[in-house]
């Protein structure tokens, strides 16, 4: 527990260090959303219930976008051995990864988007079930995101498989993440039951996660 | 050291162990056993399998076929990699690996100055020469306390001065109880330490 901690810890320091990546995502969420408005023009009403699914789908890619580091520099420069051999579980290391990876690159997805609401025109009602659906739902990105990154380390240049790897897993925190989110805004009775969804969907990564990534390392690690 | 070393049985021991890479062997029956106060300096050209043979001592990969025994969580590997962050002082490397091994203050304070860190402790790591971030990898194996070193090229990109550190830590650590074994291409002066040849697989 403290040896995860310990990791926990120095992911995050050296995710806010420079050439860290920290900020990349939220980077790549603002630019992605404002693109986006500046494609829908200037109809205020169409923005506005696009809103939801923009954020998410911008919050999705932003995301994909860091799995691929996730391991990365650990493999290369030693590191990932001495987590290992100090552990002696890559299941444990993976968890603390994921664990740094969601508060390093997507909890500030998740505190970017009501600004980044703002622009687009959301309802005011629809903040905090947007906000809640990302918040329940991208641990299962991170969770994802340390496996493919476990699958594909050593390949090079495997941004493409990752992609191709992560993107099916995905689709329904997307599709039941906006759903819930649109619920919320509407008041509607379904907002509970779709997080408790999302939840689950989460759940299920964490149960299977640690175990799948934790053998794709030793894998690769041999 | 914390954890009770039991001086009955070998901590590592290799009987006849093959090991295999990429599809092809490359080392073939290997035996020796690491007991306390043991240092195996691990001689063999490039490609000979040193670096295959630590990392399986150290529970990296499997062999082939012979029998390795190894007791779990007592073996240190220093590969050839540093496993140093480049975006940390030394301080910090030095605090996480602390932190991991849930090495005492005061152990960690001794390996800083076995090593002679203190000069560059708060540098970042990316700035240090390659001697120094080996001198401050090699910190990593003093603070995990574990009593089984595996050392590949530990004196890599060192100075003369180093070198002697270096030797001298290793030396004394077998000399209170630890083991080692050393791969290296270097004609380290060690007294009393048993040689291992790798041949050349091809």
């Amino acid at each position: 527990m403290k040896k995860m901690l310990a990791i926990f810890e120095r992911d995050i320091a050296l995710a806010f260090r420079a050439g860290g990546g920290a900020i990349n995502s939220v980077v790549f969420l603002a630019l992605t959303v404002l693109i986006f408005a500046l494609a829908v023009g200037p109809d205020r009403a169409r923005l506005a219930a696009s809103a939801a699914p923009i954020l998410w789908t911008a919050a999705t890619l932003a995301a994909m976008l860091s799995f691929d580091s996730i391991f990365q520099a650990d493999f290369e420069d030693g590191s990932l051995d001495v987590l290992a051999e100090a552990t002696e579980s890559l299941g444990f290391v993976a968890v603390s990864k994921a664990a740094a990876h969601w508060v390093s690159a997507l909890l500030p997805l998740i505190l970017a988007t009501p600004p980044l609401a703002v622009l687009l025109g959301l309802p005011a009602a629809a903040y905090f079930p947007l906000v809640i659906s990302l918040a329940v739902a991208t641990p299962a990105l991170s969770l994802l995101g340390v496996l493919a990154s476990a699958l594909a380390l050593s390949l090079r240049r495997a941004s493409i498989l990752m992609t191709i790897l992560t993107a099916p897993l995905l689709t329904p925190a997307v599709i039941f993440g906006v759903a819930a989110a649109n619920a919320g805004a509407e008041n509607s009775p379904l907002f509970g039951p779709l997080l408790m969804l999302l939840a689950a969907f989460t759940l299920l990564f964490l149960i299977a996660m640690p175990l799948a990534a934790g053998a794709a390392l030793r894998f690769n690690i041999d | 050291m914390t954890d009770g070393t039991k001086p009955s049985a070998p901590a590592v021991e290799a009987r006849d162990i093959s090991l295999r890479r990429g599809g092809r062997t490359i080392v073939a029956g290997v035996t020796f056993a690491v007991n306390p106060g043991d240092l195996y300096l691990l001689h063999g050209p490039n490609g000979s399998g040193k670096t295959t043979l630590l990392r399986a001592l150290a529970g990296f990969s499997r062999p082939a076929c012979g029998s390795l025994k190894r007791a779990v969580g007592r073996t240190i590997l220093l590969g050839y990699a540093d496993a140093v962050k480049a975006a940390f002082t030394a301080k910090e490397n030095i605090d996480f690996w602390g932190a991991l091994y849930g090495a005492a203050p005061a152990t960690v304070e001794r390996a800083i100055s076995q090593l002679r860190i203190f000069p560059f402790l708060n540098q970042r790591t990316g700035t240090l020469s390659s001697g120094q971030r080996r001198r401050l990898a090699l910190c990593r194996v003093v603070i995990s306390r574990r009593p089984i070193w595996l050392l590949d090229e530990p004196t890599a990109g060192m100075d003369a001065a180093s070198v002697a550190t270096a030797v001298d830590l290793i030396a004394g650590h077998c000399r209170s109880g630890g083991s080692a074994v050393v791969a290296t291409h270097e004609a380290l002066p060690f007294a009393g330490a048993r040689t291992i040849t790798l041949a050349d697989a091809a």
